[in-house]
């Protein structure tokens, strides 16, 4: 089963997105701030879905942080932000990230990601 | 005016003058030689009177000599006569003799005549007057001489002759113009008139030869011969003026003429171009007092400050303009006062340690030749100070020599306080631009967080509902989520537009296959077209063009949706053609249409021809602006045309390649 860590510090889309992720069939590991982040993808998940606004350490920092990590570095992130302005997207995958997607999510489009990375 | 009069009466009394001269000397030369003339005349004529008055002596000698040769004769006989007298007559000396004559009477008693003359005289000599003949045949007693004139202007002279047997007379007749000719030898002819008067008889003059001619210069002596009295006069005739005359006067009097013409010529060349140049140099002495009042008006009227200053730093010039800028009179600064009076001490030293001269004078005159310094203090004469540009010239003489130096001196504090102002107004519009930014940046962001969570459950819930067949449930959940989705559009939409409109929408042009956008646009709008029973219609030609496909995309998208949200049961066509420099893309309708007014208001944020029609055809009310603002972004225009009822018709002409 794939296992993914869903990073995200509003408690409500958490929770909706860890649901609707477990129906889709995957194992949802979570973290609502950066450093639980570290913690989690210590652990070895075969994906990552970061927010990027996060309390404590920001989601471009975490990514930086598991990229230059051996242990880490070969673990897809898939960005997953609010944040839509020209640039988020470049500021996104300069720090490490392999795929971006915007919220709302449009989760028939999330799974192609997911599924293209780790599938 | 009076230099053009000179110009000319100069010359002309200069030439009055040498006239009136050259004929004043003329005129003494002429009288001089008038009187040379007459002199000389009067020498002359004494000549020829002399001349004259020998000639007679001679023919008295000679007649007086033959009356002594017949008064020593016994008997004169007529042989005799003629053999005496012809050698007489042939003697050059006696040229003026003409004839001589004898009468007398023998010793029978007997009168006797004879003639012997050089000519052909003859006997006619003879044929006398009776006065002649009475003296010629009554010899009068005594041994005399007499003469007569006879009217026919000879002169008769007698001898008398007496002897026992004999008594007669010898006469001799003198040819008058041979006496003159020989008198005027050496004379031309004609250059002296003479004429010969018997005036023994004071009452009755007879004249013998010779008349005198009104005017001339007569000379006249009476002559004793033989006891009578002849005048001579001698007039000079217009030939002896004319002979004795020289061209002396006259040569002096052209001489003096032509000296006259070329002297007035000199002067009227000299007063010509005297006035000439007195003219010059008053229209330059005007044009130099035009521009001395003019530069004098330029330092008076000047909104600068002016001052000038020698090399000494003594003050020349303060105008007026620098009076009200630093509070001091030019009265009391000029001569008295040096420029450094108006620097701000502490500036002054400041510029003076930076240019690496003394703090005075030097820094001054250090700015010569390097255009306006801004950053100067100046210091008023109440202590004020205020900031100055301050721009310093040397002024050079011919030779180059530093003259003085003049200094501009303009107060920038108020261009100082508009550009801060301006500085100010700038950093703060940056700053409400930046602010701005951030807003629309965390409105979006954070918008979307609560929209996931909205759409997110809805989705879900929806999904659930449908599993356990509760159709009702999902329709509900099905029109939240849908509530959602147009939520994030206009929130999408509105971010647009105030991007564009804060001018951060940077256009990334690349090539654009047409027939491909136009299916893609086709594709993506057909579902939305066909569920409100429309058709669409799709026409392109293989064209490629370089623009901005996303954006190109989003405006074609905007305009054929909301042409499928107005149309019921109709056609919708969407149609590109593309020339050299345009691509022209229409999106036609058969739906409901616009009234001319709507018309201009379509392109306008939130408005739909019909305010009412907003819910019930969806869309933001959004599409139009932004297609209108990307469209135009992109170098192009947006236009429509419409009529009510039967259908619209939206155009956008774009380059083919970015302008």
């Amino acid at each position: 089963m794939i296992r993914i860590l869903l990073v995200e510090d509003n408690d409500m889309n958490r929770d909706m997105l860890g649901r609707r992720l477990r129906r889709l069939g995957y194992d949802v590991d979570e973290a609502t701030d950066g450093i639980e982040a570290l913690d989690a993808a210590s652990r070895g998940p075969d994906l990552v879905l970061m927010d990027l606004s996060l309390p404590k350490l920001d989601g471009w920092e975490v990514t930086r942080r598991l990229k230059s990590d051996d242990a880490t570095r070969g673990i897809p992130i898939i960005a997953l932000t609010a944040h839509v302005m020209a640039g988020d997207r470049e500021r996104a995958m300069e720090a490490g990230c392999d795929d971006f997607e915007t919220k709302p999510v449009q989760f028939a489009r999330l799974r192609g990601k997911i599924e293209a990375l780790v599938g | 005016m009076n230099r053009e009069w000179r110009a000319w009466t100069v010359p002309l009394v200069a030439g009055l003058a040498g006239i009136a001269l050259s004929v004043f000397v003329w005129r003494v030369l002429e009288n001089a030689e008038q009187r040379n003339i007459e002199s000389a005349l009067k020498a002359d004529a004494e000549g020829v009177l002399l001349s004259i008055e020998r000639e007679f002596a001679t023919a008295h000698e000679t007649v007086m000599a033959l009356g002594a040769f017949f008064g020593a004769s016994k008997n004169v006989n007529e042989s005799e006569f003629r053999r005496f007298t012809t050698r007489l007559l042939a003697d050059e000396r006696h040229k003026e003799i003409e004839v001589f004559l004898w009468g007398g009477v023998d010793k029978d008693g007997t009168p006797q005549r004879f003639a012997n003359s050089a000519g052909s005289l003859g006997e006619t000599v003879f044929d006398a007057t009776e006065r002649e003949l009475e003296a010629f045949n009554k010899p009068p007693d005594g041994d005399s001489l007499s003469f007569l004139a006879p009217r026919d202007g000879i002169v008769f002279v007698y001898g008398r002759a007496r002897s026992e047997e004999q008594r007669g007379a010898v006469a001799a007749r003198l040819n008058v113009n041979e006496i003159k000719v020989t008198a005027m030898t050496g004379f031309l002819r004609k250059s002296l008139r003479l004429s010969l008067t018997d005036v023994s008889d004071r009452n009755k003059p007879v004249r013998i030869s010779g008349s005198i001619p009104q005017g001339g210069l007569p000379l006249s002596r009476i002559l004793r011969v033989a006891g009578g009295n002849i005048e001579v006069q001698a007039v000079a005739g217009p030939q002896y003026e004319e002979s004795r005359r020289t061209a002396g006067p006259l040569v002096v009097l052209l001489a003096m003429l032509v000296a006259t013409v070329l002297i007035v010529g000199y002067v009227w060349i000299a007063q010509t171009r005297t006035a000439r140049i007195a003219r010059l140099v008053d229209e330059r002495t005007a044009t130099i007092r035009e521009v001395t009042h003019l530069q004098q008006a330029i330092v008076t009227s000047a909104n600068y400050a002016i001052i000038t200053f020698d090399p000494l730093g003594r003050i020349l010039t303060f105008n007026p303009a620098a009076e009200s800028m630093l509070g001091h009179r030019a009265e009391h600064v000029i001569g008295g006062m040096s420029p450094v009076a108006f620097h701000d001490p502490s500036d002054l030293a400041k510029h003076s340690e930076e240019m690496g001269v003394e703090p005075g004078l030097e820094a001054i005159v250090g700015l010569a030749g390097h255009g306006d310094a801004v950053g100067w203090t100046y210091c008023r004469a109440d202590g004020s100070t205020l900031p100055v540009s301050l721009s310093v010239s040397a002024l050079r003489d011919e030779t180059d020599q530093i003259t003085g130096y003049l200094a501009i001196v303009h107060d920038i504090s108020t261009r100082l306080a508009a550009e801060e102002e301006l500085r100010h107004a700038k950093s703060q519009a940056e700053e409400a631009s930046r602010i701005k930014s951030r807003f629309l940046a965390n409105m979006s962001h954070e918008l979307r967080t609560p929209l996931t969570a909205i759409l997110g459950y809805s989705e879900m819930l929806a999904e659930d509902a449908a599993a356990a067949e509760e159709a009702e449930s999902e329709r509900d959940l099905r029109r939240i989520h849908d509530a959602g989705r147009h939520l994030l559009r206009l929130i999408e939409d509105v971010l647009d537009l105030s991007k564009v409109e804060a001018g951060r929408v940077v256009l990334e042009p690349q090539d654009v296959d047409v027939p491909r956008l136009i299916e893609e646009v086709a594709t993506t709008v057909r579902p939305l077209a066909e569920s409100h029973g429309n058709k669409l219609l799709v026409k392109s030609q293989p064209a490629t063009i370089v623009s901005d496909p996303t954006r190109l995309l989003q405006v074609l998208l905007n305009l054929v949706a909301n042409a499928a949200r107005f149309t019921q049961n109709g056609e919708i066509e969407l149609q590109a053609e593309c020339n050299d420099s345009e691509a022209v893309f229409v999106v036609r309708d058969s739906g409901i249409g616009m009234s001319a007014e709507d018309l201009e208001r379509v392109f306008e944020p939130f408005v739909q021809a019909d305010g009412t029609s907003t819910r019930e055809v969806g869309g933001t009310g959004l599409g139009l602006a932004i297609a209108r603002q990307f469209t135009e972004l992109m170098g192009g225009t947006l236009t429509a045309t419409s009529t009510p009822g039967s259908g619209s018709e939206f155009c956008v002409r774009i380059p083919v390649e970015p302008g």
